[in-house]
Formats: C-alpha cells, sequence, structure tokens
C-alpha cells in the first residue's frame, strides 16, 4: 500500500486542459446547474452545459388538458416567475382569440408582474450575497422578501404560485384599498432593500469578485441571443416591456442599462431594477382604474397561431400556441430566458478562473427549471 | 412533540420540481420561518445528514443522484417529500419524461402536501420527520452505551 | 400573422422558405443586424415544421420549411453560434437531421425516457451512438 502512495507521488499530471463537472449539486444553487468545465491550470477555456436534471416535457401536455385548463402547467413552469409565465400563456390564447382584456385586468396583471421581479430580483440579491460570502445579507434580504411574498399571498392568493390568471383577465380582484394598504407595508422593504444592497455594493471584497470578471462584450450579448438583465449590462437597451403589454404603454417607466457588461453591471441592473419595480407598483395603484377584471372567453379556439413576449425577470420570454380549431391546443412552446442565456453565459465563464465561476454563475441567475420544461 | 432531542442536520435535494418548492424550503431557513431554531442546519454533504427533503418528481437522470444521496446517509435516515410533484409528480404527472414520486425509488417517511408547499408544512414534516428520527434512533439502542437517554432519565 | 397586443397589431411576418435557401437568408438576416430569437419545431402526422424566429427592435421575422424524413437541414451555428441548444433540442425530441451543430450532445441533450418525444411521425434516424460529450 504504501509502494502505491510512493508512486502516485511521483506521477505528475501531464501538462494540458483538465476537465471538472461544475454541478450538478452546488452549495451556491439550490438547483442542478451543470457545467463540465475545461481549465488549463486555475482558466476556464472551455464549458459546455450539461442539461436535463428537470426536463418534464409539459410542452406536449398541452393536447392532454383543455386550454383555460393548461394555465396551471403553464405557471408551474418555473416557481420563480409563475405569474409571468401563467399570464404569457393567457396573453397568447387570448391572441388567438383576439380577446381584448378588461383594463382593471391588464393594471392587476401589471401589479403582479412587478411584484413577481421584485421577489425575483430579492431572491437572487439574497443567494448573491450569499455566494459571495455574506450569510447575514442573505438572511437580512430574504426577511425583506418575505413581506413582499406576503402581499402576494394577500392579493393573488399565493405566495409563489400566484395562481390569478386565467384566460380572459385575472381570477382575483383586490380592492383599492388592500393594494394602497400592501403598498404601505412594502415601503419599509424599499427602504431596506436599497439599504442593502448598498452595503453590497459598496463592499471593498465585492468590488474585488465582481468588478471586471465574467465580463460578456457588447457584440457577444447579442449575437449570441442575451436577453434581460445579460443583455442591458452589456449596453444595449432592450425591455419586452417597451411592446406595451398589460398597462406597460400607459404607465411611465425607463429600461435599466449599464454599459460594462461584468458581473458588477450585472448585479447593478438587477438592483436598479428592484427600485425601478417598486416605482412602477407605486404608479400603477395610483392609476388602477375601475371595471370587471375579465371577461368570458368561450367556445373553441380559431384556428391560427399566436407569439407573445414578455419581459421576466431573467429576461425576453417568447410564448406560442396554434390551434387546430379543437379545444385542446395542438402546440405551446416557450423559449425561457435563460434557455436564450446560456450560450452568452458560456462565454461569459471562459477566460475566468474557477474560483469565479460559482460568482458569474449567480449574476447571470439561471433558472434551470424553465430552460429545460 | 414539544422539543427536539438532537439537532437533525437537513439535505435538500431539488429533482425534477419547479422550483415552487424549493424557494419555500429556503424561505424555511430564513428569519422569518427559521427552522434553524429546531437545531436545523442545512449541510450539503449527505454523510452528514439525518433528514432528507426532496422536492420534485423522478426522472431517469436524477434517479441514481437521489438513491446516491439516500444512500450515503447515516442511519437513522428520514426523507420528507415536499409538494405534490413528490407525491406522484403533481400537475406533471402525465409528462413522458416524469416517473412519479419520489416514493418509487427511496422509502418516504412524510409527505408534506401543497403545490407548493407552504412552509408552515414543511417545518410541520421536518419536526415530524424529527420525531421519527428520535424514535429510530431509539430503536437502534443508542445511547445504551454509557449515555443515558431522555426517556430513560424520567 | 398578427400579434395582438391591447388591441395594437405588431407585426410577426411569417415566410415560408426552401431549405436550400435558409443558410442564405439567416447570414442575410444577421448581416443586417438582426439577432436570433428561437427555433421551433411542431410535429403534425406527416411532417415536422420548422420557424426559424429573428427579432430587431420589436419586429419579429420568422422562416418556415418542413423537415422531416430525410431533409437534413443544415447547422445555423456558423451564423448565430448561440443557436446549438435549439438545434440539439429539435434532433433530440423532434428527430429533426441537422448536420454540423458547433456544439454537439450526440443525441442526449436532455438524455429524455422516451426516443423523439415530440415527434408525432415515424422517422427513422441513423443511430447516434455514445453519452454525453
Ligand atoms: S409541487 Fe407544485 S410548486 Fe412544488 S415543485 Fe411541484 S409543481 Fe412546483
Amino acid at each position: 500500500m504504501s509502494a502505491s502512495i510512493e508512486h502516485a507521488a511521483v506521477v505528475r499530471r501531464a501538462p494540458g486542459p483538465t476537465t471538472i463537472p461544475f454541478g450538478p449539486q452546488h452549495p451556491v444553487l439550490p438547483e442542478p446547474l451543470h457545467f463540465d468545465l475545461v481549465l488549463e491550470d486555475e482558466k476556464v477555456v472551455g464549458v459546455v452545459p450539461q442539461v436535463g436534471y428537470i426536463h418534464r416535457g409539459l410542452e406536449l401536455l398541452i393536447d392532454k388538458r383543455d386550454f383555460p385548463d393548461y394555465v396551471h402547467v403553464a405557471e408551474r413552469i418555473c416557481g420563480i416567475c409563475s405569474f409571468m409565465h401563467g399570464m404569457g400563456y393567457c396573453e397568447s390564447v387570448e391572441g388567438l382569440f383576439a380577446t381584448i382584456v378588461p383594463d382593471r385586468a391588464r393594471w392587476l396583471r401589471t401589479f403582479w408582474c412587478e411584484l413577481e421581479r421584485v421577489q425575483s430580483h430579492l431572491l437572487w440579491l439574497g443567494l448573491a450575497a450569499d455566494a459571495l460570502g455574506f450569510e447575514n445579507l442573505f438572511m437580512a434580504t430574504w426577511r425583506a422578501r418575505e413581506l413582499v411574498v406576503d402581499v402576494a399571498e394577500e392579493t393573488a392568493g399565493g405566495r409563489v404560485i400566484f395562481g390569478s390568471a386565467i384566460v380572459g383577465g385575472v381570477s382575483r380582484d383586490p380592492d383599492d384599498e388592500t393594494l394602497k394598504r400592501c403598498l404601505a407595508a412594502m415601503r419599509d422593504v424599499r427602504a431596506e432593500t436599497l439599504r442593502l444592497a448598498d452595503v453590497m455594493i459598496r463592499e471593498p471584497t465585492v468590488r474585488h469578485r465582481l468588478d471586471g470578471v465574467g465580463t460578456l462584450s457588447h457584440d457577444d450579448a447579442y449575437i449570441l441571443g442575451a436577453v434581460g438583465p445579460m443583455l442591458r449590462a452589456s449596453g444595449h437597451d432592450y425591455d419586452v416591456r417597451s411592446r406595451n403589454y398589460a398597462a406597460y404603454g400607459e404607465i411611465e417607466w425607463k429600461s435599466v442599462v449599464e454599459t460594462a457588461g461584468d458581473s458588477m453591471a450585472r448585479a447593478l441592473v438587477r438592483i436598479r431594477e428592484i427600485e425601478q419595480s417598486f416605482a412602477i407598483l407605486d404608479r400603477v395603484v395610483a392609476t388602477m382604474p375601475a371595471g370587471p377584471v375579465s371577461v368570458p372567453v368561450r367556445g373553441m379556439p380559431p384556428k391560427g397561431e399566436s407569439w407573445v413576449r414578455l419581459e421576466q425577470p431573467r429576461g425576453e420570454v417568447l410564448y406560442y400556441v396554434r390551434s387546430n380549431g379543437t379545444r385542446q391546443l395542438e402546440r405551446f412552446r416557450v423559449r425561457t430566458p435563460t434557455f436564450a442565456n446560456i450560450p452568452a453565459m458560456v462565454a461569459a465563464f471562459k477566460g475566468s478562473s474557477l474560483a469565479d465561476v460559482p460568482t458569474i454563475a449567480l449574476t447571470i441567475d439561471p433558472c434551470i427549471s424553465c430552460t429545460e420544461r | 412533540m414539544s422539543t427536539l432531542e438532537k439537532s437533525p442536520w437537513l439535505i435538500h435535494y431539488d429533482a425534477s420540481s419547479c422550483n415552487g418548492c424549493d424557494i419555500e424550503v429556503l424561505a424555511c431557513l430564513t428569519p422569518v420561518y427559521d427552522a434553524e431554531r429546531f437545531g436545523c442546519i442545512v449541510t450539503g454533504d449527505p454523510k452528514q445528514a439525518d433528514i432528507l427533503l426532496v422536492t420534485g418528481s423522478v426522472n431517469n437522470l436524477n434517479e441514481p443522484v437521489l438513491k446516491n444521496i439516500y444512500e450515503q446517509m447515516p442511519e437513522p435516515r428520514a426523507v420528507v417529500a415536499i409538494g405534490a410533484c413528490a407525491y406522484s409528480g403533481g400537475v406533471f404527472a402525465d409528462c413522458y419524461n416524469v416517473k412519479g414520486g419520489i416514493a418509487k425509488v427511496i422509502p418516504v417517511d412524510v409527505f408534506v402536501p401543497g403545490c407548493a408547499a407552504r412552509p408552515e408544512a414543511i417545518l410541520d414534516g421536518v419536526v415530524r420527520a424529527a420525531g421519527l428520527l428520535a424514535e429510530r434512533r431509539r430503536a437502534m439502542g443508542r445511547g445504551k452505551r454509557g449515555t443515558v437517554t431522555e426517556g430513560e432519565a424520567s | 400573422m398578427r400579434e395582438q397586443i391591447d388591441g395594437k397589431a405588431i407585426e410577426t411576418i411569417v415566410e415560408t422558405i426552401e431549405v436550400a435557401s435558409l443558410l442564405g437568408r439567416v447570414s442575410a438576416l444577421r448581416a443586417a443586424g438582426w439577432r436570433i430569437v428561437q427555433i421551433l419545431g411542431i410535429s403534425t402526422d406527416a411532417t415536422i415544421e420548422l420557424s426559424y424566429s429573428f427579432g430587431l427592435g420589436h419586429e419579429m421575422r420568422v422562416f418556415r420549411f418542413n423537415a422531416a424524413g430525410e431533409v437534413s437541414v443544415p447547422s445555423i451555428t456558423p451564423i448565430f453560434p448561440g443557436a446549438y441548444l435549439y438545434e440539439n433540442e429539435l434532433r433530440d425530441l423532434f428527430g429533426v437531421q441537422i448536420q454540423c451543430i458547433s456544439v454537439d450532445w450526440l443525441g442526449k441533450v436532455y438524455d429524455v425516457a422516451a426516443d423523439r418525444p415530440f415527434s408525432r411521425i415515424k422517422v427513422t434516424l441513423p443511430s447516434s451512438e455514445g453519452g454525453r460529450p
């Protein structure tokens, strides 16, 4: 036995690239993200993403469900952006029927979308803080996030799976008093979030780990098809909310753009978006119109197809439905933001050092559940 | 049960869940629900874990991973299946790539209902699993060598 | 095809093309500053229809053609290097024969329980051997 140890000690690894797996169970992420990293010493020279741990094939359920019932499946594409998934599916079916959704429903949808964005970005901020070694900040962020989740529960009925989107509008109608009270309850969260984010991005050790790390160039981001904060952090002003779905056309907002393209820029985009979303929430409640919250959508969906694009916390998502004139739609397709971001993510990893891989992964904020569906 | 005898260490595995239940598991560990007040701590190492929390259903790819984690855990151990997916596949039960609940692969002690499961329910599941752990520990005759267990002391 | 958003119609132009002209059309779009949005497959009983979507600002343009059976489709990864995931997905889930994808999982991108689960037609594929790369 001792002989073999001595023997092992004199065998040197031949110089050249080594491949090591990152994931699928990695402490920084709750989800099974898996990469094969090709390393030359400490430097990442190649990355092969490995997916499939969460693939369910839920797009195929579309012809096993009636079209109004599929919303429940669509909401569970991903628990972090569940309302937007449900709503995106509804909008695409409404596109088939050419349904006009009542104003109040559009405003409520906007409210829940922004609530979800705040919730998702806070979740990200917490996980990022944890990955950078600030457990305390993680806990504090999640405590703040709980208040946002409480508002979701009070207004929509669910904590993570909101369950309030239906084809033709929304299923819940919180009154204006409730909405105002909820906003007031979130005022502290808003201040607290700003304070926490400020603590994080001023901290020299954080800056050291994020500044200039995992840079994605302006051109790469575009050509590789990146979306959302990842694209905007590389200097592209592209936010699908400018397509004026829901009430975004009638409410003032501005897309958040950074130009550096590094991990810090991606973090800053999200942090500024939290603040922006709180402001949108205020405006939504202030201008909330009265009226019904849904219109009945009956009968068979007309033959045809419909495309819808929305801006989720992680970026542009695309929904596609095709109907053959029966109650079961023929095809449902969702192209989720992380799916589009994977090639850009791979590009951001290349050239970084192994120790930076977890933090870069976090600033990209991948959502594996929606990627694999 | 009012107090826990030991501090159970948790390990969380995300089989093919939609993230909804995972977020709630994480929420359980953060200040508002605070599972740590029961002495629970999340570990990434199955060899140090007492309770396995599983969200989501099994498929071909994650089945061996799940089995592997379970087999590495020392006895006594307990398994908590969280959410409708972990019970039966939930809304995804009809999907071609979903084999069904995790009970098909490893023995489950506590099923936590919900889609998504509420943090309160998850906490309850953890506490129940901790109770089972204590029973199993006694059944295994631990503590007979020198130390006195709670039950015997009273 | 019209996409209705709040009564406002935003044009999504769908164009049926020949497989042979795919690469030419796609490179023309890239030169004009478009980006890739997605590739979609739809299987009917007889064929698999592919729709390549590209976006520029709010506009979207879709190239559509049928790719059943022996039709072999060139990979667009030389033009849009980020398209490899879509193409692997199409090949593994639908059985579309896409040639020369830059990052290739050899039929195991998801490692699913069924063979070509999204396809409703019978296609004979050359067997793809080997595990994940
Ligand atoms: S039980 Fe529901 S919320 Fe939980 S993972 Fe499954 S689908 Fe998601």
